[in-house]
C-alpha cells in the first residue's frame, strides 16, 4: 500500500470517528468521510459523480422491498397487541419454574421475534408488560430490566431479522438462508439464558438489593410465586391464546413460504405483513377509528424507519466505495491470507472489534462500516457466509445491553420510571457472559447455523 | 523498446459487475492480459469483480465520470443511454456469437449513428465479447417437444420476451439474484435467455441442467469492455496502438477461446445429468414459431428506440446495419457453436 | 403537532402510502401467478421505482423524529462552549454535503428526464420520477435537520427508537 494511501485511509477513518461523536446522523459521517476520501483518491469529478449516483443506485432494488414489509410486518403486529398476549400465555407455562417470569419475558422475546426483525422494538413492546410483571413479585428492577434487554437481541436472531438482511445485501448472501440460518442459533440462546436464568435465581441475584449480598438465597414470599397467593396471578383471556397463535401464523407464513418455495424470502415479507395488518383489522374490527388510527401510525413509523435504514446504507454505499477504490480490503486480505495467521484468530478479532464498535454505535452501523472489509478477508479464509453473519449478529447484539451506549438498555430503563441505565447496565453481565458462550457453541458447532438452511437449500 | 521501459507506468481500474469465472470476464481478462504484456509491463490492472467497484446500472456512467477506467459492460445495463445499441438484443436467425463479435467491430466502426451514441455516453468499446447463444430455456427436465413450454413459467427479459410470449410460455420477471431459488423452489419452470457458459458460471446448472436451444439466432451481442473517453484520450498514443493490436487478436482468437469454454460448460451439464436440446428450422413447431415472431422483436426495439428520443433515420440505418452484418458473419470456419457439439454428447433418459 | 401540514409531513404519508402500495402490490403478484400462472406485469419494475421513492420522501420525517442514528456520547460530556466547538466544524460539513448530494442527484434527476432513462426488464419503466424524489427528500431532510440544528436541544436515547 502507498503512502498516499495509507494517509487517506487514515484520515477518513478519523474524520467518521470525529462526525460520529459529533452527534451527527451516521449516515452522513459515513457520506462525508468516504466522500472527502474519494475526492482525495479520485478527484472532484469522481466525488461528484458518486454522489449523484451512488444514493439511487445502492438503493433501487427489487430485493430490498423485504426491508420495509418486514418494519411493517412488526409495527403492525405490536399495534395489535400480540406481544402482551405471547407474554400472557409465556407467564402460564413457566410460572411455576425456579425464575419463571424472567423466563417468561425471555420466552416472550423469542415469540415476538417471530414477528418483529428488530431488537428495539422487542425491548420496548415486551419491557413494558414484564418488568411491571415482574417487579409485582418483588424482583430487582435493574435484575428484571437486564432480562428484558438481552431478551429483546432475539429479535435480530430468530427471523424476520432486519440486520440479517441488510447483511445479505451487503454480502451477497442468501438472504433466505440467513434467515433460515437464525433459527437454530435463536433457540439455543434462549436455552442458554433460560439456564442462565436458573442459576441467577438460585443465587438469589433477582432479589439481592445491595452488592455486598452475593451468594445469599433470599427466599421473599413475593418470589416464591408456587406458594404465594398474595398476587394474583393474571388472568388468561381465550384473546391471549389467540394473540399467540397469531404470531405462530405469522411465523409460519414468513418461514413456510421460505421453506416450501411458493414465495421469495421478499414476497413472505410482503405477504406476512398484509396478514399482520388483517390481524389488526380483526382485531380491531368493532371500532374502525381504532384501527385506522393505529394503522396510520404503523405505517409512519414505517416509513421513516425504512427511510433511516435506507439513508444508512446510502453512507455505506458512498464509504464501501472509498474503500473498494483505495484497494484496503483487497490488501488487508493479501496481507492476511501471506501472514498465515489462521482463520479462527482473524475470525475473533472480527468479533470482538464488532463488540468494541457495539460500545459505540447501532447494530445497522456496525455492519456497513466492518463488513465490506471484514468479510472478503475472512470469506477469502473460508469462513463459511452464512455462519459470520449469525455470529457478527450476535456479537454486534451484545454491544446493545453493554455500556456506554447499548441501546435496549436505554429503552428498557426509560420505560420504567427511575430506572437509571447504569444499574441495568452493572445487572446485565451474566447475560453478556451467556451471549459469549452462545458465540463459542456457534464456532464449535456451525452446524447449529447452518443445518437449516443446507437442509432446505442443498 | 528502451522508451517504452523508461515510460510512466500506467494504473488502470476494471470493475465488472459479474464474478472472475464468467465467460465474458475470462475474455477481458484475456485481453488485459496480453495488453500487460504486449505494453512490457507498464499498463497494470487493478481488476474488481463481482460489483464491488460499481453496480450494473452505474457502470457506463461509473466508467463515463473516471470511477472506473475500463469495465465489462451489455447495452442493457444503461438501456436508454445506449438505444440503439441495444439491437444487439434483438435475435437474427442463423446468426453464431462468434460472428456476431466481429459483426459488432465492424459495426461500430462504420456505423456514425452507434458512434456518436457511444460518444455520448462517454465511452469507448475496446472489444466486443463473444457470448454463447443466449436463445435458450434451462429446464430441470428435458422437454422432448418445442410446445411443451406452453403455459410454463421461464424468466425472461428484454424485448426478446415477445417471442417468448409467442411460444405460449409466460414469461416471469424475476430478480436476477432470485433465480437459483426460484427454479429450486419451483417458482418458475425454466430460465431463459441466458448462455450455456452463465448458466453454468451461475450454478444454474444444478437446478436447471437441460437447455433448449431456439431457432430464433444469437442475441444480447452488444456486451463487451469498455473505456472511458477521458482516459482513453489521456493514455499514450503507443499504449492506444498496443490496446487496439491487441483487439484486433482476440477477435482472430475468439473461436478458440469460445470453443474451450463452450465444451467447458458443456461437461458441467453433462456432470449435472443434462445437456441441450437443439430444435432447428427442420423442426415443424419450431418453424411456424419463427415465423410467427416474425418482425415482432424488432419492433419492440424500435419503439423503444423511438420513446429514447432517437431519430427514425437512426434507427433505419442501425437495423440495416445490425441485418446485414450479421448475416455475412455468420459463418465462421472453424467453429461450430457449443450448444450443437453438445447435444450429440447428451443422453436424454 | 403544529407542524403536520409541512412538506415534510406530507411527503412522510406520500411513502407511507407507496409502502401499503407495495405490499398490496406484491401479494396481487403471487396471488395472481398462483392462480393464473402469470402474475402483474411490470410488478417488480414498478416495485423497484417506487420502494425508492418512498423511502427517499421518508427521509426528512426520519431526520425530523430523530430516527437516524446518533451518539451524544463524547457531547454529552461537554460544556455547552466546547461542544458548541467540537461539534460545529462537523455541522458545516454535513450541510455542505447535504448540498452537494442535492446538487448532484438533481443533475443526475434531469439527465434521466431528458434521456428517458429506464431500467432493463420485462417491461421498461421511466425512472425519473425515483431520483426527482430523492432530490426532494434530501432537501426536505436538509431543511428539518437546520431546524433541529436550531432546536439545538441534548438528543434524548430514546429518539434513537
Ligand atoms: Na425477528
Ligand atoms: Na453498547
Amino acid at each position: 500500500m502507498s503512502l498516499e494511501t495509507i494517509f487517506v485511509v487514515t484520515l477518513v477513518i478519523g474524520l467518521l470517528v470525529y462526525i460520529v461523536l459529533a452527534e451527527q446522523p451516521i449516515w452522513l459521517a459515513l457520506v462525508i468521510s468516504g466522500g472527502v476520501g474519494i475526492y482525495l483518491l479520485k478527484g472532484n469529478g469522481v466525488l461528484m459523480s458518486s454522489l449523484g449516483t451512488l444514493p439511487f443506485s445502492a438503493t433501487s432494488k427489487y430485493s430490498f422491498l423485504i426491508i420495509p414489509m418486514f418494519v411493517l410486518m412488526g409495527v403492525v403486529a405490536s399495534k395489535a397487541r400480540l406481544a402482551e398476549d405471547v407474554y400472557a400465555v409465556a407467564e402460564k407455562f413457566s410460572r411455576r419454574l425456579p425464575g419463571g417470569l424472567a423466563i417468561a419475558t425471555i420466552l416472550a422475546c423469542g415469540g415476538f421475534a417471530a414477528v418483529t426483525g428488530s431488537s428495539v422494538a422487542t425491548v420496548a413492546t415486551i419491557g413494558r408488560i414484564a418488568i411491571d410483571e415482574m417487579k409485582k413479585h418483588g424482583y430487582r428492577v435493574a435484575a428484571a430490566a437486564s432480562i428484558v434487554a438481552s431478551g429483546g437481541t432475539l429479535g435480530v436472531l430468530i427471523p424476520p431479522s432486519i440486520i440479517l438482511v441488510v447483511y445479505g445485501i451487503l454480502t451477497g448472501e442468501s438472504i433466505g438462508r440467513l434467515l433460515l440460518a437464525g433459527i437454530g442459533p435463536g433457540l439455543l440462546s434462549i436455552a442458554v439464558y433460560i439456564v442462565t436464568i436458573v442459576v441467577l435465581y438460585k443465587r438469589g441475584f433477582f432479589t439481592e438489593r445491595a452488592a455486598g449480598h452475593q451468594g445469599q438465597q433470599p427466599e421473599s414470599p413475593a418470589l416464591a410465586t408456587t406458594s404465594s397467593n398474595a398476587i394474583a396471578p393474571r388472568r388468561l383471556t381465550s384473546s391471549n391464546y389467540v394473540g399467540t397463535a397469531y404470531i405462530g401464523a405469522l411465523f409460519f407464513v414468513v418461514i413456510g413460504g421460505l421453506y416450501s418455495g411458493l414465495f421469495t424470502a421478499t414476497e413472505s415479507g410482503a405477504i406476512a405483513a398484509a396478514l399482520a395488518v388483517v390481524v389488526l383489522f380483526v382485531r380491531t374490527v368493532r371500532t374502525p377509528a381504532l384501527f385506522l388510527g393505529r394503522f396510520r401510525e404503523a405505517v409512519s413509523e414505517t416509513a421513516q424507519l425504512s427511510s433511516m435504514i435506507f439513508a444508512l446504507l446510502i453512507g455505506g454505499a458512498v464509504f464501501t466505495y472509498f474503500l473498494v477504490a483505495s484497494r484496503l480490503p483487497m490488501i488487508l486480505v493479501q496481507a492476511v491470507t501471506s501472514a498465515d495467521v489462521s482463520a479462527m484468530t482473524v475470525l475473533l478479532l472480527v468479533l470482538l472489534a464488532m463488540l468494541v464498535l457495539g460500545c459505540f454505535l447501532d447494530s445497522l452501523s456496525i455492519l456497513v462500516i466492518t463488513i465490506p472489509l471484514a468479510y472478503p478477508v475472512l470469506n477469502s479464509l473460508g469462513i463459511d457466509g452464512i455462519l459470520l453473519g449469525i455470529l457478527a449478529v450476535k456479537a454486534i447484539e451484545i454491544g446493545l445491553v453493554t455500556p456506554p451506549v447499548g441501546l435496549n438498555v436505554y429503552v428498557v430503563s426509560a420505560a420504567v420510571p427511575g430506572l437509571e441505565p447504569s444499574a441495568v447496565f452493572k445487572a446485565i453481565w451474566p447475560m453478556v457472559i451467556a451471549d459469549l458462550i452462545v458465540i463459542a457453541l456457534l464456532i464449535v458447532f456451525p452446524g447449529i447455523a447452518t443445518a437449516l438452511p443446507d437442509m432446505m437449500y442443498g | 523498446n528502451a522508451q517504452a521501459a523508461s515510460a510512466a507506468k500506467v494504473r488502470l481500474s476494471f470493475s465488472s459487475a459479474l464474478g472472475p469465472d464468467t465467460a465474458v470476464n475470462k475474455q477481458a481478462k484475456w485481453y488485459m492480459d496480453e495488453v500487460a504484456k504486449r505494453s512490457g509491463g507498464q499498463v497494470q490492472w487493478d481488476e474488481f469483480y463481482a460489483a464491488s467497484l460499481l453496480s450494473s446500472v452505474d457502470t457506463v456512467s461509473g466508467v463515463a465520470d473516471g470511477r472506473a477506467d475500463v469495465a465489462y459492460f451489455a447495452s442493457v445495463y444503461d438501456p436508454s443511454r445506449f438505444p440503439l445499441m441495444d439491437i444487439g438484443f434483438v435475435p437474427m436467425p442463423g446468426s453464431n456469437s462468434v460472428g456476431n463479435a466481429r459483426a459488432w467491430r465492424e459495426l461500430m466502426e462504420e456505423n456514425e449513428a452507434l458512434q456518436a451514441e457511444a460518444r455520448a455516453a462517454g465511452v469507448k468499446v475496446l472489444i466486443f465479447n463473444g457470448v454463447a447463444s443466449t436463445s435458450n430455456i434451462v429446464t430441470k427436465q428435458p422437454q422432448d417437444d418445442l410446445a411443451q413450454f406452453k403455459g410454463k413459467k421461464v424468466r425472461f427479459v428484454g424485448p426478446v420476451t415477445t417471442a417468448i410470449q409467442k411460444l405460449g410460455a409466460n414469461p416471469a420477471s424475476i430478480a436476477a439474484e432470485d433465480i437459483y431459488e426460484a427454479m429450486e423452489r419451483g417458482l418458475i419452470d425454466g430460465i431463459g435467455g441466458t448462455s450455456i457458459e452463465s448458466v453454468v458460471g451461475s450454478g444454474w446448472h444444478e437446478v436447471a441442467p437441460w437447455m433448449h436451444y431456439l431457432p430464433i439466432g444469437n442475441y444480447a451481442s452488444s456486451l463487451g469492455v469498455i473505456i472511458g473517453l477521458n482516459t482513453w484520450e489521456n493514455l499514450p498514443a503507443d499504449l492506444q496502438k498496443v490496446m487496439m493490436e491487441v483487439a484486433d487478436d482476440y477477435y482472430r482468437q475468439l473461436p478458440n477461446i469460445l470453443a474451450a469454454s463452450e465444451k467447458a460448460a458443456c461437461d458441467q451439464l453433462l456432470a449435472a445429468g443434462g445437456g441441450t436440446i437443439v430444435y432447428d428450422l427442420t423442426n415443424p413447431v419450431a418453424k411456424d414459431w419463427v415465423d410467427g415472431v416474425g418482425d415482432s422483436v424488432f419492433e419492440v426495439w424500435r419503439s423503444n428506440a423511438q420513446r429514447s428520443r432517437v431519430s427514425a433515420e437512426a434507427i433505419a440505418s442501425v437495423e440495416a446495419d445490425y441485418k446485414q452484418k450479421l448475416l455475412a458473419h455468420a459463418n465462421v470456419p472453424n467453429y461450430t457453436p457449443g450448444e450443437f457439439l453438445c447435444s450429440a454428447r447428451s443422453r436424454r433418459g | 403537532m403544529a407542524r403536520n401540514n409541512s412538506p415534510t409531513a406530507w411527503a412522510a404519508v406520500i411513502a407511507g402510502i407507496g409502502i401499503v402500495i407495495l405490499m398490496f402490490l406484491t401479494v396481487v403478484d403471487v396471488l395472481m401467478r398462483k392462480f393464473t400462472g402469470q402474475g402483474v406485469p411490470g410488478a417488480l419494475e414498478y416495485s423497484e421505482v417506487i420502494l425508492a421513492a418512498c423511502v427517499f420522501l421518508g427521509f426528512a420525517a426520519a431526520e425530523r423524529s430523530g430516527a437516524n442514528v446518533k451518539t451524544n456520547m463524547i457531547t454529552s460530556q461537554l460544556s455547552r462552549t466546547s461542544r458548541r466547538l467540537f461539534v460545529l466544524p462537523a455541522l458545516v460539513a454535513c450541510i455542505v454535503f447535504m448540498l452537494m448530494l442535492i446538487y448532484a442527484t438533481s443533475f443526475s434527476a434531469y439527465d434521466s428526464f431528458i434521456r428517458a432513462e429506464s431500467r432493463f426488464g420485462l417491461i421498461r419503466v421511466a425512472i425519473w420520477p425515483a431520483r426527482v424524489a430523492l432530490t426532494i427528500g434530501l432537501v426536505l431532510m436538509l431543511v428539518e435537520y437546520l431546524v433541529n440544528i436550531r432546536k439545538a436541544s441534548p438528543q434524548d436515547p430514546l429518539q434513537n427508537l
